[in-house]
């Protein structure tokens, strides 16, 4: 379901009246099953796979915390595991409910996947099995070695699921093309499955959990299903924020309340997230579009137009998403973590990757950059451990080589600047003219990144350079223009961020006397109301 | 929150009686500013058809006048052609008029004319040719089809399956008998006069109404009928972003990725029709030559959907997919048209085809249904 849906406009109502009028234990349940029903109208098949991760983080962490699981604990979660295989891969249910779709047959017909009943059956032989192994293998072992061992259970059943579905053939094609480029010819297997929605994020979400009770940092809990909400909870199932579980679980297992100011801020950042992706990101999607994915020629002007919109679009579309989370859970007294801050506002790569996808760099910073050793064997060590980092966060947004190669872009300019500014004061007062100037270039570099991101080849990526390096003598724009609405809007959009950037305060529009917040507001529904015209497009985030 | 709210309230009145006084359109159907224009996509195609239709002739708009019947030639004169020139006759849409006239500039030993509607579907174009067809003098037939208005062959009107710019004009929908032949359903309404005539009575006009929504896949109620929404630009933006939903959930039941679907019998009533058009042609001794425009979005579906019956019929065809492919941006301008230069290149290549078969000796299996042509 996506959150610019007509389906998200009746259901987020929903939930939310029952929600409010709910106890809490009632609420966590309700929320539990409106979490799946949220990511089931997509495809209900892939909610098995949250289901097992959830299962495996929630047994694991119990074994790493406590060195044991009650039966009544393990019971739970393995029936978990194959009731939700028999519900959602035996079973094939019928369409998902389409509302408003005229081909719409829901509960028209129920009927047995055979495979799912093959596949159930492995499950169950590699389930028992896996329990006998590690109960036969680990009797004999001390705490502290078991603890490791658990844990490196937990994080390589994750990293298989997550390699499993996205990147098996892409690593079969890379192979194929390495073995074909020697002269050699060779057909592997390739899976060509379609990859779950969001599944780089509740798997980087259930690892850290795992992570965090081996280090200490949080206790284990005994909650199966508030840890399975925690896994899935809708606001931030699909494209974050990855939230720690030392963040999110401790609010999902205490009471909450909602105050008056949890639900206007909410409703801001739902109508301010509405706003970025339906008036900009999807006004631009069509003028990105018609460059990166065409096949004939190009001017300079057309790359460089065609870029700058891309970084307008996935900002929009990235940041609006994370609001409209935010938002929505805030509605339901749940605080999730700001995701980006500003980030085009950065004046160095350092900084922005403090400000955007903040929930990301934080996670690889913390389990990955740190646990290699971060900067603390200097120098060469300390280059080594940010591409690292850096490749291996470009490879997270998507099985394909220009991710890597933004990755390796993005590692670069860190080590570059990293190697120029390390230990330099930076916080040191500059003037307006040459912070501006800095901010502006910096950008440019950013939309470098962007074009790599973005190209859908290799070969792309080759041509686009050469144009903007060569391609000055033709200067043509052939870029599909932009709708009216991306042109009243963005300057609303580039002067709430200056205004937010030079008072530091996110709450600055509660300064303004009410006929011009109120004129602010008719005038964002103006934009949404004219932006509802633009084409529709997914977030771009679902597909990692 | 109470006093925002009412604040935002009056602000939303005030922006809305703004825009409608800024952008409001001028009387008479006299030409209007762009922007006036985008604030009026929303408003009914009822509203909209009113408005083109006017009160008398003088009110109504330029473009309601035209693009009624035609017929090919002028009974009132006698039926010779022009200095024995070769007479090619093209059937579609504004591309194959595009084509027409390039045709006729560079070879001028042709008396091309061109019969059109604007996105025409292939149920139009037919159906043009049928109402020619008993004063047909065209010696090549030509038949122009474009790729996105394929679906539009389950519409009746140009007034559904264009809701931001309705036509007030009418053509059949065909559909299959029991016995697999071609039937076609139509609102028999042939000048503007009569629509005027019919829209000034309640009843007719209902009747109309009823047959659209009844006969017509393109027909929404809430976009056609007008009502009191029409008054805001908050309501006409929210209509006009239904509209495209609406449009892109009908074309979703006839095309996808992967091409067109048979739904509704779209690919079999597509053939017969091109098959039914090129089997009347060769009866009346002349040469049909079909035109596919693969135009933006729809790649080479057209190609793929129709390749097998023009094949099979040999029957001549020239197809715009593989010198310029509909996924070159460059190969098209702003309003999705082909770009001059194209133009003249595929109104050359069609000349050149409809040259060779006409200067050949072909004989045909004449009233064999698009039978194959063999060389003496």
């Amino acid at each position: 379901m996506l959150f610019n849906s007509i389906e998200f406009f009746f259901f987020l109502p929903i939930v939310l009246c029952v929600y409010w009028l709910s106890s809490h234990e009632f609420q966590n349940r309700f929320l539990l099953v409106a979490s799946y029903y949220f990511y089931g109208l997509w495809d209900i098949r892939f909610l098995f796979l949250i289901v097992l991760s959830t299962s495996i983080d929630f047994l694991i962490g119990l074994l790493i915390d406590k060195g044991r699981i009650d039966k009544e604990q393990f019971y739970k979660s393995t029936a978990w595991v194959f009731i939700s295989a028999i519900v959602f891969l035996i079973i094939i249910w019928p369409s998902p409910v389409k509302l408003f779709s005229e081909n719409s047959s829901y509960f028209s017909s129920f009927s047995i996947n055979n495979f799912g009943v093959q596949l159930v059956i492995y499950l169950l032989f590699g389930w028992c099995l896996g329990i006998l192994l590690l109960r036969s293998i680990l009797s004999q072992q001390e705490t502290k070695v078991k603890k490791k061992i658990y844990l490196a259970i937990s994080v390589s059943a994750n990293l298989s699921i997550l390699a499993f579905f996205k990147y098996f053939d892409f690593f079969i094609n890379s192979a194929e093309n390495l073995i074909s480029s020697f002269g050699g010819n060779i057909e592997l297997f390739h899976l060509n499955i379609i990859l779950p929605v969001g599944i780089s994020f509740y798997t980087f979400q259930t690892m850290s959990y795992s992570l965090d009770i081996y280090r200490k940092k949080i206790e284990s809990t005994d909650h199966f299903l508030d840890f399975a909400l925690f896994v899935a909870y809708f606001p931030q199932l699909v494209a974050g924020p990855i939230e720690r579980a030392s963040n999110l679980l401790p609010r999902i297992l205490n009471r909450r309340t909602v105050s008056y100011e949890q639900v206007s801020r909410g409703v801001f950042l739902i109508f301010w997230g509405l706003f970025k992706k339906i008036a900009i990101a999807d006004g631009v999607a069509g003028s990105v579009n018609s460059i990166y994915n065409t096949t004939g020629n190009v001017s300079s002007l057309d790359v460089i137009f065609a870029t700058l919109f891309f970084a307008i679009q996935i900002y929009c579309d990235f940041s609006a998403y994370s609001d409209i989370a935010r938002g929505t859970s805030k509605l339901m007294g749940i605080e999730l973590m700001r995701n980006f801050n500003l980030p085009y506002f950065s004046k160095n790569p350092s900084e922005f990757w403090q400000r955007w996808h903040i929930s990301l760099s934080s996670w690889l910073r913390d389990y990955l950059y740190i646990p290699l050793g971060g900067n603390r064997g200097g120098g060469l060590n300390t280059y080594r451990n940010l591409m690292t980092t850096m490749l291996l966060g470009g490879l997270w947004h998507g099985a394909a080589w220009n991710y890597v190669l933004w990755g390796a872009y993005q590692g670069c300019i860190l080590s570059i600047h990293r190697y120029f500014y390390s230990g330099k004061d930076e916080d040191k007062k500059i003037s307006v003219f040459r912070s501006t100037l800095t901010i502006v270039l910096f950008f440019l570099v950013t939309c470098y990144g962007w074009l790599l991101f973005r190209s859908t080849s290799f070969s792309q990526i080759t041509d686009f350079t050469s144009i903007l390096l060569t391609g000055w003598t033709d200067f043509s724009l052939n870029i599909k223009r932009p709708p009216l609405v991306v042109f009243i809007s963005l300057p609303l959009l580039i002067l709430y961020e200056i205004i937010e950037y030079k008072t530091q305060n996110i709450l600055f529009y509660r300064a303004l006397i009410k006929p011009i917040l109120g004129g602010a507001v008719a005038f964002i529904l103006l934009c949404i109301a004219m932006g509802l015209s633009n084409e529709p497009t997914q977030f771009i985030y679902f597909q990692f | 929150m109470v006093k925002l709210i009412l604040w935002s309230l009056l602000s939303v009145i005030c922006i809305d009686l703004s825009i409608n006084y800024l952008v409001e359109l001028p009387k008479n159907n006299l030409p209007s500013s762009s922007l006036s224009q985008y604030f009026d996509y929303g408003r009914s195609i009822e509203s909209k058809i009113f408005r083109l239709v006017g009160k008398d002739d003088s009110e109504a708009a330029s473009i309601s006048k035209v693009l009624w019947f035609t017929p090919l030639v002028d009974d009132n004169k006698p039926k010779i052609k022009e200095n024995h020139k070769k007479r090619v006759v093209i059937y579609g849409m504004s591309f194959s008029n595009h084509i027409g006239k390039i045709i006729a500039e560079l070879d001028q030993t042709l008396d091309v004319k061109m019969f059109a509607g604007p996105s025409a579907p292939l149920n139009h174009s037919y159906n043009y040719y049928q109402q020619h067809r008993p004063h047909n003098k065209g010696d090549i037939v030509i038949l122009g089809i474009l790729a996105s208005s394929v679906p539009k062959i389950n519409s009746l009107s140009h007034m559904t399956a264009n809701f931001e710019s309705p036509l007030p004009h009418f053509y059949p929908r065909y559909h299959f008998d029991s016995k697999n032949n071609l039937v076609k359903k139509q609102i028999k309404v042939n000048s503007l006069s009569e629509l005027r005539k019919i829209m000034n009575n309640e009843s007719s006009w209902n009747y109309i109404k009823k047959t659209l929504e009844k006969e017509d896949s393109y027909y929404d109620s809430v976009l056609f009928l007008s009502n009191f929404t029409d008054k805001s630009i908050y309501t006409k933006l929210l209509k006009r972003a239904w509209g495209q939903k609406h449009a892109s959930m009908v074309l979703q039941q006839y095309h996808d990725k992967n091409g067109y679907k048979n739904t509704d019998r779209l690919i079999d009533l597509s053939g017969a029709l091109v098959l039914n058009f090129a089997k009347q042609v060769r009866s009346d001794g002349a040469i049909p030559f079909v035109v596919l425009f693969n135009d933006r979005g729809f790649n080479d579906h057209l190609f793929s959907m129709l390749q097998p019956v023009l094949d099979e019929k040999n029957i001549p065809f020239y197809s715009t997919h593989n010198e310029f492919p509909a996924t070159t941006l460059t190969n098209f301008i702003t309003d999705g048209h082909f770009t001059p230069e194209i133009d003249r290149i595929i109104a050359a290549s069609v000349l050149k085809e409809i040259t060779k078969i006409s200067s050949s000796s072909y004989s045909y299996k004449s009233g064999s249904g698009g039978g194959r042509e063999t060389k003496k």
